[in-house]
């Protein structure tokens, strides 16, 4: 497998090996990451600064697209990124297509209540940029087969910088199986589906035998509580 | 400014809270139960997991160590973490309220065995049914007894679960007695008032009283302020501290000798469908000293998030969802974590506007953890399975007993493992007899003020082993003597578990 072919290589793939096994060793907190970044982007200040407004109007249309799109917290970068990680990791769309996924996860982050809430949006905006590390175009940007080698090569990792971006892989999960027809594809059944399956069993048992007409009764009896239950 | 006056501000509504509420309202007092979270009727409930556990736990179960190699979970709602958990009762180890005692939070057993009979009533705690028993656990049992180690059911707060599998994020049946089923409800019913959506920032305090509470409103973001005679704290082993350190209280202890019970899922693949998601999500479990393994058999959403795997790997493992069985191994770790209020949160409060916890393995924790993996794969491949994967980064697959020693070598850090984190944090306010060192006194009085209180899990001065809600219940049973001057009554007549108790009591009579 790839992925255990590139944690048999270790630092070696890496095109920096000596400052990727630096930040391998230097045991950083996450808010130690996250001041990191801040203190790079600080130090290029003079890079960024006037080309700010510009990236304020991007910024701006991106959240109106995404706006446009339904999405009520994320922008269309994350969106992108969600897109461009889902399509090149998980093996089949939704039914919705891909952008489903965005939009589960939108939704999932529009309902958390929390000041730690800018985090989950940090790591998809880093999801995106992070490519640009290697020297390569943002995540969405890459074709497909690039997509998913940087994805297998360098965010399969529980350690280092890129373990950062690399939970965004546990949002991108969320999103995608949380899909019913996808999880219906493995397998799983709701609970009113398995309720609706013992409902046949029982009717069908119920009309070939008399003794089990008494078992039927009692199983509709305590459905009948259950979705009273429900309300 | 919205202002509440009462006697006793409690805060928080979970285990400790909720429990201490219902024995002072009970006793006639005027009780305020102040909590962050919303009070969620099971109707309000669903089987959307992101959205659940959004709306349920703290931080939308984002909430990790400052590592971000660990997760902390925590209920953000009336009721707290009972509203989350499998329900599961186990009560206070005997070794574990000796060992208690030796650090100085000594516990009277024939009170604590009393306490735990009550709490136990009034949850209506009993053996989880066979019928609801998923699939998975006729077969991980079978591997457990093959293996030769005790196993066994669980004891759970339930009534007439119809083991839907979806316990953590909510009972949308009403079937599972949690707080917000039981105590807080019980505590309306005596006069308690509930303050949802309302999140405690600061305690005002001078001259060794407790003036007020200072508050926001989360709905409208009104400033609220509390006032009463007498302050619970109950927020858990996170939230209390972090309250404390807010308020300038006990700075070098609070937050200090955290512990938890932490650990990760071993998941086993068969070769038959076993479709453990069809029932209760956790039905059999084997508990030592060292470590618990406890069954737990995930929907998709929570179980994607805990299986070991990256990628195209993690895919073709979800592939065979209906095949895993998975197996929880928790280790008591010593109280070396900690709950802080980190620089960010001086310098940049509005983005760092919680505490941190830090908390690393200890080598000794990491080799329990380790062994405890190792047990569940052995039942596991004894119980016929073809493949065991480990909850680390590196991929290992046990096909075989010889392979187990690959556990070590891929297991050699926190940061190596997957999945890692913790549902029983513990500690951080701990109760005993050295001023030096602990946060609350023998009286379950925070030291320093005469009128502020803690009951919850944050005073165990280290962590319990076992699931911890009915430990932390009748904790909070026992500093409800101190706070309000209550003896608890002997039989509590009220509730869902008494009510269905006389049910089945009068049904027994009429059938005769």
């Amino acid at each position: 497998m790839r992925i255990s072919a590139t944690i048999a290589q270790g630092s070696a793939s890496c095109r920096f090996p000596f400052v990727h096994a630096r930040l391998e060793m230097l045991h950083m907190s996450l808010n130690g990451r996250i001041a990191l970044v801040a203190v790079v982007a600080l130090l290029a200040l003079p890079l960024w600064l006037p080309l700010s407004p510009l990236i304020y109007i991007w910024w701006r249309r991106k959240r109106k697209q995404a706006r446009a799109k339904g999405l009520r917290v994320i922008n269309m970068i994350q969106a992108d990124a969600i897109v461009a990680h889902a399509e090149a990791s998980l093996p089949k769309a939704p039914a919705d297509g891909w952008f489903a996924v965005a939009r589960n996860i939108d939704r999932y982050l529009a309902t958390v209540d929390s000041p730690r809430h800018w985090r989950s949006h940090a790591v998809l905006i880093a999801l995106e940029f992070s490519p640009c590390l290697r020297l390569r175009a943002p995540l969405s940007r890459l074709p497909l087969e690039k997509r998913r080698a940087f994805l297998e090569d360098h965010l399969a990792t529980t350690k280092g910088l890129l373990a950062l971006p690399a939970l965004s892989r546990q949002l991108i999960r969320m999103g995608y199986y949380t899909d019913p027809g996808i999880a219906q594809d493995l397998g799983f059944r709701t609970m009113q589906q398995r309720r609706a399956s013992t409902a046949r069993t029982t009717a069908s048992s119920s009309s070939k035998t008399s003794s089990s007409k008494t078992s039927g009764s009692k199983a509709s009896g305590s459905q009948q509580s259950n979705d009273q239950a429900v309300g | 400014m919205k202002t509440i006056t009462t006697e006793y501000a409690v805060i928080g509504s979970g285990a400790g809270g909720s429990v201490a509420a219902y024995h002072l309202a009970a006793a006639g007092a005027q009780v305020a139960i102040i909590e962050r979270g919303s009070w969620l009727h099971p109707k309000d409930l669903s089987h959307d997991e992101p959205e659940m556990i959004a709306k349920l736990y703290k931080d939308g179960g984002a909430q990790t160590n400052n590592d971000a190699d660990m997760f902390v979970l925590q209920g953000n709602c009336v009721g707290g973490s009972t509203v989350l958990t499998n329900a599961v009762c186990f009560r206070m180890p005997e070794d574990v309220r000796r060992s208690f005692g030796q650090h100085g939070f000594h516990l009277d057993q024939d009170l604590l065995a009393q306490s735990h009979a009550r709490v136990e009533s009034v949850l209506g705690v009993s053996a989880l049914p066979v019928s609801v028993h998923n699939p998975a656990t006729a077969v991980l049992a079978s591997g457990f007894a093959q293996l030769g180690v005790e196993h066994g059911g669980f004891q759970k707060a339930m009534q007439e679960c119809i083991g839907c599998g979806y316990c953590n994020v909510g009972c949308r049946y009403g079937r599972k007695l949690d707080a917000s089923q039981t105590w807080v409800p019980m505590s309306v019913a005596n006069g308690a008032q509930v303050v949802p959506d309302t999140e405690i920032i600061r305690i005002e305090h001078s001259r060794g009283q407790v003036r007020g509470l200072l508050g926001r409103d989360k709905k409208t973001g009104e400033t609220v302020r509390i006032q009463a005679k007498r302050y619970v704290l109950s927020g858990g082993a996170i939230n209390t501290p972090e309250l404390l350190l807010r308020s300038g209280l006990h700075k070098g202890r609070a937050g200090k000798r955290t512990s938890f019970n932490a650990g990760g899922i071993v998941f086993g693949e068969f070769e038959q469908d076993l479709d453990g998601f069809d029932g209760d999500q956790m039905c059999v479990h084997h508990i030592n000293k060292r470590f618990v393994i406890e069954q737990i058999q995930n929907p998709p959403v929570s179980l994607a998030l805990t299986m070991p795997g990256f990628y195209g790997d993690h895919a073709e493992r979800m592939q065979r969802f209906r095949q895993m069985a998975a197996l929880g191994v928790l280790v008591p770790t010593k109280p070396t974590g900690e709950v802080f209020l980190g620089l960010g949160h001086k310098l940049f409060r509005r983005w760092f506007d919680h505490a941190d916890i830090r908390y690393r393995m200890s080598e000794e924790e990491l080799r329990d953890f380790r062994d405890g993996c190792k047990t569940a794969a052995r039942a596991m491949l004894k119980a016929g399975a073809k493949r065991v994967y480990m909850p680390c980064a590196t991929p290992v697959e046990i096909t075989e007993e010889a392979h187990l020693d690959r556990v070590d070598a891929a297991m050699q850090s926190q940061s190596d493992l997957v999945g890692f984190g913790s549902s029983h944090p513990q500690g951080g306010a701990c109760r005993g007899t050295d001023p030096q060192r602990d946060v609350v006194d023998e009286e379950f009085r925070v030291r320093g003020l005469d009128n502020l209180f803690i009951a919850d899990g944050s005073l165990f001065p280290h962590s319990v082993r076992v699931n911890p809600m009915l430990s932390i219940m009748a904790t909070a049973e026992l500093a409800v003597r101190s706070i309000g001057g209550i003896t608890p009554v002997n039989e509590i007549m009220e509730g869902p578990a008494y009510t269905f108790r006389q049910r089945a009591m009068r049904g027994k009579e009429a059938g005769a």
